[in-house]
C-alpha cells in the first residue's frame, strides 16, 4: 500500500516535469488602461467606440483570443469586419497595425463577430502567432470600431463592456444618456449699407468747345474730376450685392441732350450731343459694369431712359467699397437753349 | 495517555489571570446596575473573564464596583431579537434596511451601529446611526462589502450583534445634460452674445449644467467634441480667450468655458473662475475631471460668440458631443 503511493507521487512528478513550463507559469492578470471612447452616448445613437487597454500578458502564440463582449443593448447586426481596426505597440503613437480576416492566417488575425446582435468580436492570433507584430505584453491595444452599424442601446443606463485578452480581464463602464448632444445656433443678420455722397451736381454752362464735367459745387468743371460724387456699398451677404442705376438724360421741357448710346463705353466728342456717365472703384471691392467701365474720357449711358440698369457689383461680402462717378455732357451747335436737368436713382441690392 | 493530555490542558487553562466570580475584586471593573451578563459579545474583555462550569449572574446595587455582590447562580442574557439586515444596492449606494431589534426583561434598544467591511469578518468600520431601521452607505467604490449591525441598549452596550450581510456595488457613472438645443440668438458687432436655452444673451450667462457622478475610484474625466459655428462653409473662428468675460468684440470668435461646483477640476483654459474660454475643433478635449469616486458634480457652461464688421450673414449651428469617461 505505501509502495503503491510513492510510486503514484513519482508517477505524478514525472509527468509535472514534463509538462511545459508555459503551462506552469501562464497566469490571468488584470487589463489596465481601459477605456472605450465613443463618438455619442445617445441612447439608440450610432455611434464609434475606441476600445484602449494595455495587457500585461499579451498573446504570441496561434489560437490565442482577444474578446470583446457588449453588453445586451448594443446592436452590431449589420456590422462587418471591415470597418473594425485594430492596432498595438509598447507606446501609444508607435503601434502597428494588423490585418483582419475571417480566419487567422499567417499574416492576419481572425475577426469574427458573434453572439445576438454581433455583440461579441473575437480576435485570435495569426497563425504563426505575430502577425504584423508579435502583441507583446505591457502592448497598448488599440480596437476601433467605426460608427457604421454600430448603435447604443434604446435605454439610458449604465452598460459594462467586458474585455479578455489572452486570459487578462477587464470591464470597461459607460453610460448612454437621454442625449448627450448640445446643438447650438446662432444667427447673423444680414446688412447693407449704402450711401451717396452728393444729391444734387451741376455741369455750369455747356458748351461745343469741349465737354464739360459735372462737379459737386454745381459749377462744372472742363476738365474730367476725381469725381462729381461717390457711392458707397457693403454688404455681409454671401454673395455680394449689386448696384443699379436708373433715369432718363438731361433734360430741358421737351428737349433733351442725347445720351450716349450703346452697351459699351464711348470716346467724348465735343460738339455732339452726349450725356454719358464714368465710374471708377476708389477703394475696397468691387466692379463697374459696361457701359460705365470705361476709361478717363469713355462714357456710356445706353438708351434713356434707364431702367435700372447695372452700375457696379460685388462677388462676395465685402468691407466697404467706394466708386467714383463722373458725369459728362457735350453739345451741339444747335442745342435748344436751355436749364437741362436729370435725376438719377441708385438702387442698391444685397444678393443673398 | 489521553487522561494526561486533557490535564495538561486544563493545567494550561487555569493560569494566574483566572478570576473566579467570588473572586472578583473592583479594580478591573465596573458593575452597572442591575446586572451584566455574558451575553452580547461580553463573554470576555481585557480585563476580567467570567468562568463558570454552569451560569453565573452578577448583579450589584450601584453604578460603581464598590458596591456589587458576585454570587454564583444562572447567567442572564439579555432577551433580545437581532434585526435581520436586508441590503440593497442603488447604483453607488447600498441601503440597508432591518426590522427594529426586540427586547425584553426590562431592556430597550437606544440605537444602532452599522459596521462595514470590505472581507467577510470584518474588521468593520462603525458608524453610530442612532434608533433607526434603515442607512445608505453613499457613493461606495465598486466591491464587495459586509455589513453588520450593533444593538445598543440603554446605556450603549452592545446587546446583540446581527449576522453579517454582503452586497456588490457596481462601477457607475452617472451623466446628464440639462439642455440640448441652444441658441446665442443675432450675433453682433458690438458686444459678445452668450448661448442660453432661449435665444442668447448679451450679459454673462450659464447656458447649460453638466451634472456629473462616479463611483470609480480613479475617478471620471469629461470630454467634448466638435467643429465651431458654420453657416454653409462661413464660420465663426474658434477661439482662446484668457481673462475675459467678453472676449474681443468686432472679431471672430466662439469659445466655451466652464464653471465647476466644487468637486470637478476644470482645466485652466476652460476655467470661468479665471474667465478663460477656449474651443478646440475636432479634438476630443477634457473640460473637467475628478481623481477619486464623488458625489454629484455640476458644472456651468458657458458659450461665447462675436463676429467682426460684416461676418457673412446666415445661421450658423453646430453639435456638440460630451462624453464622460471612468478613469481606469
Amino acid at each position: 500500500m505505501f509502495k503503491k503511493l510513492i510510486s503514484n507521487i513519482l508517477i505524478l512528478s514525472v509527468i509535472v516535469s514534463m509538462m511545459p513550463a508555459t503551462a506552469l507559469i501562464a497566469t490571468a492578470a488584470s487589463l489596465s488602461a481601459m477605456s472605450d471612447t465613443m463618438s455619442s452616448q445617445t441612447i439608440s445613437a450610432n455611434s464609434s467606440h475606441v476600445i484602449r487597454f494595455t495587457t500585461p500578458t499579451g498573446a504570441g502564440t496561434t489560437a490565442q483570443t482577444i474578446v470583446i463582449t457588449f453588453p445586451s443593448g448594443f446592436n452590431f447586426t449589420s456590422k462587418t469586419i471591415g470597418t473594425v481596426s485594430f492596432t498595438h505597440g509598447a507606446s501609444t503613437g508607435a503601434e502597428s497595425t494588423e490585418t483582419l480576416a475571417a480566419s487567422p492566417s499567417a499574416t492576419a488575425w481572425g475577426a469574427a463577430f458573434s453572439g445576438t446582435s454581433n455583440v461579441i468580436l473575437t480576435l485570435t492570433t495569426p497563425t504563426d502567432g505575430v502577425g504584423s507584430a508579435v502583441l507583446a505584453p505591457n502592448d497598448k491595444v488599440i480596437i476601433t470600431y467605426d460608427s457604421t452599424n454600430s448603435i447604443n442601446p434604446g435605454t439610458a443606463a449604465n452598460y459594462a463592456i467586458t474585455l479578455n485578452a489572452n486570459g487578462d480581464t477587464g470591464s470597461i463602464t459607460v453610460p448612454i444618456i437621454t442625449n448627450s448632444q448640445v446643438a447650438i445656433t446662432a444667427t447673423v443678420d444680414q446688412s447693407l449699407s449704402f450711401s451717396v455722397s452728393n444729391n444734387a451736381i451741376g455741369f455750369g454752362s455747356l458748351t461745343t468747345s469741349n465737354s464739360r464735367f459735372a462737379t459737386s459745387n454745381g459749377l462744372g468743371a472742363s476738365a474730367e474730376p476725381t469725381n462729381a460724387h461717390t457711392l458707397s456699398a457693403s454688404t455681409n451677404a454671401a454673395s455680394g450685392y449689386s448696384v443699379a442705376v436708373s433715369g432718363a438724360t438731361l433734360t430741358s421741357g421737351a428737349n433733351t441732350i442725347t445720351a450716349i448710346p450703346g452697351a459699351t463705353a464711348t470716346a467724348l466728342a465735343p460738339a455732339t450731343e452726349q450725356f454719358g456717365i464714368r465710374g471708377n472703384l476708389a477703394s475696397g471691392s468691387g466692379s463697374l459694369v459696361a457701359p460705365f467701365n470705361g476709361a478717363a474720357g469713355s462714357y456710356g449711358f445706353g438708351t434713356s431712359p434707364l431702367t435700372t440698369q447695372p452700375f457696379a457689383s460685388s462677388s462676395g461680402a465685402s468691407a466697404t467699397s467706394v466708386y467714383n462717378v463722373n458725369y459728362a455732357a457735350n453739345i451741339a451747335a444747335l442745342t435748344e437753349a436751355g436749364s437741362y436737368t436729370t435725376t438719377l436713382t441708385y438702387v442698391a441690392t444685397a444678393n443673398f | 495517555m489521553k487522561k494526561i493530555i486533557i490535564g495538561l490542558i486544563l493545567l494550561v487553562s487555569i493560569g494566574s489571570s483566572i478570576v473566579y466570580a467570588k473572586d472578583l475584586t473592583s479594580a478591573h471593573f465596573i458593575v452597572r446596575d442591575p446586572s451584566i451578563g455574558t451575553g452580547g459579545g461580553y463573554q470576555s474583555s481585557g480585563s476580567f473573564k467570567l468562568y463558570s462550569a454552569g451560569n453565573t449572574n452578577i448583579s450589584g446595587n450601584g453604578g460603581t464596583s464598590t458596591s456589587f455582590v458576585g454570587r454564583d447562580g444562572f447567567l442572564q442574557y439579555p432577551q433580545v431579537v437581532s434585526a435581520q439586515l436586508t441590503p440593497t444596492v442603488n447604483g453607488s449606494t447600498v441601503t440597508i434596511n432591518w426590522s427594529a431589534t426586540t427586547v425584553a426583561d426590562g431592556y430597550t434598544v437606544s440605537g444602532y451601529k452599522i459596521g462595514r467591511a470590505t472581507v467577510s469578518g470584518g474588521p468593520y468600520t462603525l458608524t453610530s446611526i442612532g434608533n433607526v431601521v434603515t442607512y445608505d452607505y453613499t457613493n461606495q467604490a465598486p466591491g464587495d462589502y459586509y455589513f453588520i449591525l450593533q444593538t445598543l441598549d440603554a446605556f450603549g452596550n452592545v446587546i446583540a450583534t446581527s449576522n453579517e450581510v454582503t452586497a456588490t456595488v457596481s462601477e457607475t457613472l452617472s451623466f446628464s445634460i440639462s439642455a440640448n438645443a441652444l441658441s446665442f440668438g443675432p450675433l453682433t458687432v458690438g458686444g459678445p452674445r452668450y448661448a442660453t436655452t432661449s435665444s442668447g444673451s448679451s450679459t454673462l450667462t450659464p447656458a447649460h449644467n453638466i451634472v456629473a457622478a462616479s463611483n470609480a475610484s480613479t475617478g471620471y474625466t469629461i470630454i467634448y467634441n466638435g467643429t465651431t459655428l458654420d453657416s454653409n462653409g462661413n464660420t465663426i473662428a474658434p477661439a482662446t480667450i484668457s481673462g475675459s468675460t467678453t472676449g474681443t468684440p468686432g472679431t471672430n470668435q466662439f469659445a466655451l468655458s466652464l464653471l465647476s461646483q466644487g468637486i470637478a477640476t476644470v482645466p485652466t483654459s476652460y476655467d470661468q473662475t479665471s474667465q478663460n474660454w477656449n474651443f478646440a475643433q475636432n479634438t476630443l478635449s477634457t473640460i473637467a475631471a475628478t481623481t477619486g469616486p464623488t458625489a454629484t458634480a455640476t458644472l456651468n457652461a458657458y458659450y461665447i460668440a462675436n463676429i467682426p464688421t460684416l461676418a457673412a450673414s446666415g445661421t450658423y449651428r453646430t453639435t456638440i458631443t460630451y462624453e464622460i469617461t471612468a478613469n481606469y
